[in-house]
């Protein structure tokens, strides 16, 4: 019987070996639209993706450079807050402010010598400055400043005065501070346990009806992530992230009725029952006890078990739910760049960074009394897959080192989860991440 | 003529002139193969159609390990699968048991004369489960443990497929060359 049937099977084998025949010039015509709308998408966002990437690390290398040149080039004036000694510190010169004379100088000027905040000026060392040496001032009318008024940089004027000694008879307050002393000591490091609600869905690059009939029947489900996240602080505004999150998605797959009680009727002892092809992959039943009707989405469904042959009312079997449940569970390893925009009380920072995710759990459920009756898992999904993440940081500071911390952020998949069912399907979330963070 | 390898790189960029002469490259061949999975022309169009639009999403996935041809070969045949399986709920067949014999047959020889296209007609006369089994078998070399995962059947069903489709083959073949006659008057 073999052999027979070998021969014929050889007779065909060899016959159509290289058969060939010219398609119908139409096929090439409905084809060529088809793959350049499917392009489009994938590629602009993949480019606009690269684009934003470049520019914003451009960007911080610019800033970054431009920090680290323009630090400690300048001896005379500090370049922002943090590195200004109060005004308690050791202080050089200290002389009474003639009111009489401000006042009619500036009639912006307070009258009460406790309303003045005096200029400050830092030099880089005490050592440098003697008598004999001319030093750059604040103007008189820059010197003394009602309160509210911002004393950055540039709030300070240059004006040349002759010697030091001339200093004591001018009429305001100075204090000189050293800023090349032993540094504050900085906290780089910051550990932050954060936790966010997922609002997680996909567009399709394909478009074909399946796709998007697919799309319309299937609804997603709370998702969630979580986790802690170490940073270090490479200069007052860059820091870089990583740490381990947690992460679960998962959508609801409408259309489908789960009965249980099947078992006594299933005869094919072993392999799954049911195939259900879904946005990400085609789920395959394990549970020989469940039996599943469609009556959504025609042939998303493969069974030999079909309604005119098996009718589940008529089996008694029990009702379960009219949905299924996929689950998908990640672990995420992050690398994620900060930059700080505002850096004050409440801060605010630019996020962006790549994640990969290890798929660790994947289950396909239905509800039954309020609990999950397991039903299989959906082949073919990766194990590991790779988004891209962008967001903003807000950052309140109740102390020091404890920090409260917002993050609105939107992620994109740059893979799939699922390419095997010919469906592409990207998804993307947006979640606010919230969570409190220490700094040491 | 150019490397297949700078025409994927092309398709890849999106450029209009590689993506059509990789299709014109393999259209003849791979329609022929949708001829015969499938019962009509209309039907072989669109698995084309579809076999040649997922082979250009799915180039990026190509790593270049086994031979092009045979990639976009698997494609176009799992989209005739899938295609099938759209159309037809797979009903169970487990009549094992009925498996036919197959008459006497001659040598290979015996059936010089016959063209390509009369096999291929042939072939797509077959009911499309049988026509889909012995595709997979006899033409693509898949075992039937492999096909009853590919079809959702069993094992027992597709040996018994494969060999309702080799007598049914066996008698149009006999048919074309005039040997089935001389056989069963044998």
């Amino acid at each position: 019987m073999d052999d027979k049937g070998a021969n014929i099977d050889l007779l065909f084998r060899n016959g159509l070996k290289d058969y060939e025949v010219l398609p119908p010039s139409e096929v090439w015509t409905s084809i060529r639209p088809a793959i350049r709308k499917k392009q489009t998408p994938f590629v602009l966002l993949r480019a606009a993706a690269l684009v934003a990437t470049v520019l914003s690390l451009s960007f911080l290398a610019y800033r970054w450079s431009m920090e680290i040149t323009s630090g400690p080039g300048n001896p005379v004036v500090a370049l922002n807050e943090e590195s200004v000694a109060p005004a308690g510190g050791p202080a050089i010169f200290r002389q009474q402010v003639q009111q009489n004379k401000v006042e009619n100088d500036n009639p912006l000027f307070a009258a009460d010598a406790s309303d003045v905040i005096p200029p400050v000026i830092v030099v880089r060392d005490e050592s440098t400055i003697s008598a004999s040496e001319e030093i750059t001032f604040p103007s008189l009318s820059a010197g003394v400043f009602p309160d509210g008024i911002s004393r950055g940089r540039t709030d300070l004027m240059e004006v040349s005065y002759p010697g030091i000694n001339n200093l004591l008879t001018e009429d305001y307050t100075m204090v000189l501070v050293p800023s090349t002393g032993p540094a504050d000591k900085q906290e780089r490091w910051t550990i932050a346990a954060l936790v966010a609600p997922t609002y997680f869905t996909r567009f399709t690059g394909s478009h074909n009806e399946l796709s998007r009939q697919i799309m319309d029947s299937e609804q997603p489900l709370f998702s969630y992530s979580g986790g802690v996240a170490l940073s270090y602080k490479i200069n007052r505004r860059v820091s870089i992230q990583s740490g381990i999150y947690f992460s679960s998605v998962g959508q609801m797959v409408e259309g489908i009725t789960a009965f249980s009680g099947f078992q006594k009727y299933d005869n094919t002892k072993g392999d799954h029952n049911f195939e259900v092809l879904t946005a990400n992959g085609t789920v395959y039943t394990s549970n020989t006890d469940v039996f599943l009707l469609n009556h959504g989405l025609e042939g998303r469904m493969v069974t030999q078990f079909t309604n005119d042959v098996f009718d589940p009312v008529k089996a008694e079997l029990r009702y379960i739910d009219n949905s299924l449940r996929q689950s998908f569970s990640y672990l995420e390893l992050p690398f994620i760049v900060r930059y700080k925009l505002i850096d004050k009380t409440l801060g605010l920072n630019v996020i962006g960074g790549l994640s990969s995710n290890l798929l660790v759990n994947n289950s396909v459920y239905t509800n039954i009394d309020g609990g999950k009756y397991l039903i299989g898992k959906t082949e073919g999904v990766n194990s590991i897959t790779f988004s891209s993440s962008l967001g903003m940081g807000m950052e309140y500071n109740f102390t020091k080192s404890l920090s409260l911390n917002l993050e609105p952020t939107f992620r994109y998949y740059l893979n799939p989860f699922n390419e095997l069912s010919g469906l592409k399907f990207h998804p993307y979330s947006f979640g606010i991440f919230s969570g409190l963070s220490f700094k040491f | 003529m150019p490397e297949i390898k700078n025409i994927i790189n092309g398709c890849l960029k999106g450029n209009r002139r590689d993506q059509e002469l990789l299709y014109r490259r393999h259209a003849a061949k791979l329609y022929a193969v949708c001829l015969q999975y499938s019962g009509n022309d209309e039907e072989a169009r669109d698995i084309l159609q579809d076999g040649f639009i997922k082979i250009f999403e799915n180039l990026v996935h190509y790593r270049d390990e086994g031979s092009f041809e045979g990639w976009i070969r698997r494609i176009v045949v799992n989209t005739a699968l899938e295609k099938y399986r759209n159309k037809h709920n797979l009903y169970r067949v487990d009549d094992i048991d009925q498996i036919p014999e197959l008459d006497a047959q001659p040598d290979n020889e015996d059936y010089a004369g016959l063209e390509a296209i009369d096999l291929l007609d042939i072939i797509r006369e077959l009911p499309p489960k049988y026509r889909l089994v012995f595709n997979l078998f006899a033409i693509e070399g898949y075992s039937h443990k492999e096909i009853s995962k590919m079809m959702n059947i069993s094992e027992g069903t597709s040996k018994s497929n494969l060999s309702r489709a080799r007598v049914i083959l066996q008698k149009r073949v006999g048919l074309y060359t005039g040997i089935g006659k001389k056989v069963s008057n044998g």
